[in-house]
This record gives C-alpha cells, structure tokens and sequence, in this order.
C-alpha cells in the first residue's frame, strides 16, 4: 500500500487554510481507519515487523488507590522523611468532581495553562 | 429515488458518501451509536404502546440485534428519560410527500418519532445537544405535519435524552417553506445529477465529489476516499 504525496505549498489564503484544515480530517479520519485494518491482522497474527519498527500492543501501567489506601500511603511516606503533598497531587478530574472556582483554587495554587494545537467542534 | 432528511443531510455534507451509500448501495457498518439509538426509540415507541419498561427494553435491544457494544441497562436508561406515558400520541409516524404540486416533483418519507396533535417530538440519544433550528429536519417534519393534519403551525422539539433537555420551537407556515425550500433545492439538484450520471458515468466523481470536513471522522470510506482523492487542498501550481 503506498500513498504518493505532492509537496506542501506555503499556505497563504484563508481559503487555502480551510481546503488544508478540511484534507487534514481526511487524513487522520484515514490514518485512524488504516490503524484499525493493522490492528485487526495483529489481533489474529500477533504483531508486524516493519524494517524497523514493530507494530503490536504496548502495555502501560498505572495504579488506581482507594482513599484509605492513598491515606496510609501518605503516612508511609511522611515516615520515610519526605512531604507527601510534594508527590500527592489534585487530578484535573478531581479538581472538577469538587466544583471550586478559580478565584477559590488561586487561594491554593496557581493555574497552569497549556496549549494544545487541535480542533474542535463549533 | 425517494429523499428523506438524512439523506439530503448526507450529500449536503459529503455528495462522494452520499453517492456510495444511496446510488452504489455500499453497505456501512452499523456503529454503536446507531444501534443504540434503534434501540432507544424503539423502546420508547414501545412503552408509549403501553409495554412495561423491561420489556419495551428488551424489544430495543433486539431492534438493534443485540449490537455487541450495547447494553441493556444503557438503552433502559435512556429509555427511562424520556418523559413519557402510555397512549400520549401516536409513534413512528410514517410520511411520503411531494416537495412541491408538479408532477416531477421529488418526494420526501420519513418517520417522526411521536406526534400528538400538532405537537412533534424527535428523541435524540446524541451525546452533543443542538438547537432544534440548526438543522432542517423538525422544520420538514413539521411541514409534513402541516400537510396531514391541514394546520398552519406545528410544535417541534428535539428532546436530547441523556440530558433531558429540549429544543423546542412553534414552526408556521414561513419555517416550514424555508425547510421545504432546502429540501427541493437539494433533491433537485441530485436528480439532475443522477441523470447525467446514468448518460455518463465517467463523471461520477466530478458529479458527487469527496468534500472533507470534520465529518470524515465517522465515514467509513475515509481510507477510500483519502487514496483516490489525498492531497486536493494543494494550490495549484
């Protein structure tokens, strides 16, 4: 399967932004569809060695406690000698399950802002 | 070929899609979201029919074949949200109409979900609520009201379940003219085009081409579509 793509031109027009904008959802909505073929033949082969890649499954981990276990662990770690609030910290969930506004959240810390370049829904 | 919403919704947003689907009769794959939403107004339908909810529930589920990636308790939850009772008016409420008085004129169908009076309601299981004049279909479906029921105003909503919230707006005669006005426009167009198709199918592309837009992300025909047609934004040289 092999695409042939033109070479970008300098996009200089509102137009010529929108036509790219629009091709970009055509080619995630493809690149997304061509992952799924992939991952349908890794399901039933196991994984695809390219010349210099391999695509399969990578497994992460991560641990979910229960608010008595986070508890204990922030006495164990107060006695190992260190600050259990400088490793606990406030997910973005979390934040949201409490409800506080900004103006009650700035009392505690301060807002960190990231962009991400992205689109989204009118 | 005989229009509905959907349809004129479908080639107003992708005319490519429109013409695999309707003209080619590519077949798409049921999605969860359509499943569920089968589900859903069936089990309403049914317990406005005057079914118990477990068992309007049910005949949902096997509306929608018992689709892998819907549950039971899912399609009773919504269920559970529409505000309903038995007998409250009439459901799947079948339509087959003229655009307009010519003899060549193309016709619309469609299925409104509960009509009571010259009260109409669609139930949306969507996860992203609208306003019920974003789009044309309550204004057709309320034209269509109109026409059955010989009156001049009709109450449409779109009640979103998850939400329970409603979009709600009383559509006379000036409403209901400008959604008939799309769809006319819209169906005569693809008929014309379906004709020039049939002396030359060649120009099948140029006649019902590949339109990108945030839409891609549920076709389908996106891998298709991105081999035969990638990189058309490109200014021309």
């Amino acid at each position: 399967m092999s695409f042939t793509m033109e070479t970008t031109e300098t996009i200089e027009t509102v137009d010529q932004a929108i036509r790219l904008a629009d091709e970009i959802e055509r080619v995630e909505a493809a690149l997304k569809s061509m992952k799924q073929e992939l991952k349908r033949f890794v399901d039933e082969n196991g994984p695809v060695e390219t010349r210099d890649r391999v695509w399969g499954y990578v497994t992460s981990v991560s641990w979910e406690f229960e608010a008595d276990g986070l508890k204990r662990m922030a006495q164990e770690i107060a006695l190992e000698g260190m600050n259990p609030w400088e490793l606990l910290t406030l997910s973005a969930v979390s934040l949201k399950k409490l409800g506080w506004g900004e103006d009650v959240l700035s009392q505690y810390g301060r807002k960190k802002e990231t962009r991400r370049f992205a689109s989204r829904k009118k | 070929m005989i229009y509905s919403f959907s349809r004129l919704s479908l080639y107003e947003t992708c005319p490519l899609r429109f013409r695999l689907k309707y003209i080619e009769g590519r077949e798409e794959p049921v999605t969860k979201a359509l499943a569920l939403g089968k589900a859903v107004h069936k089990g309403i339908e049914r317990v406005i029919s005057g079914d118990r909810h477990e068992e309007a529930v049910l005949k949902g589920w096997a509306e929608a074949d018992f689709h892998p990636e819907v549950s039971f308790d899912e399609i009773s939850e919504l269920v559970e949200k529409a505000p309903i009772c038995p007998h409250m008016g009439e459901t799947e409420v079948y339509f087959r109409l003229p655009l307009s008085d010519s003899p060549t004129a193309p016709e619309i169908q469609g299925y409104i979900d509960l009509v009571s009076g010259n009260v109409l309601v669609d139930w949306k299981s969507n996860r992203r609520p609208y306003g019920v004049l974003d789009n044309h279909q309550v204004g057709l479906y309320a034209w269509a009201v109109s026409r059955l029921r010989g009156v001049d105003q009709v109450e449409g909503s779109l009640y979103f379940l998850r939400y329970q919230k409603e979009s709600k707006h009383v559509f006379d005669s000036h409403d209901m003219e400008r959604s008939r006005q799309w769809a006319i426009v819209l169906a005569e167009k693809i008929d014309e085009k379906r004709l020039i198709l049939d002396l030359a199918p060649e120009k099948a592309d140029d006649l019902f081409p590949a339109t990108p837009s945030g839409a891609c992300r549920h076709c389908p025909f996106a891998a298709e579509c991105f081999k035969k047609f990638g990189s058309a934004y490109l200014p021309s040289s």
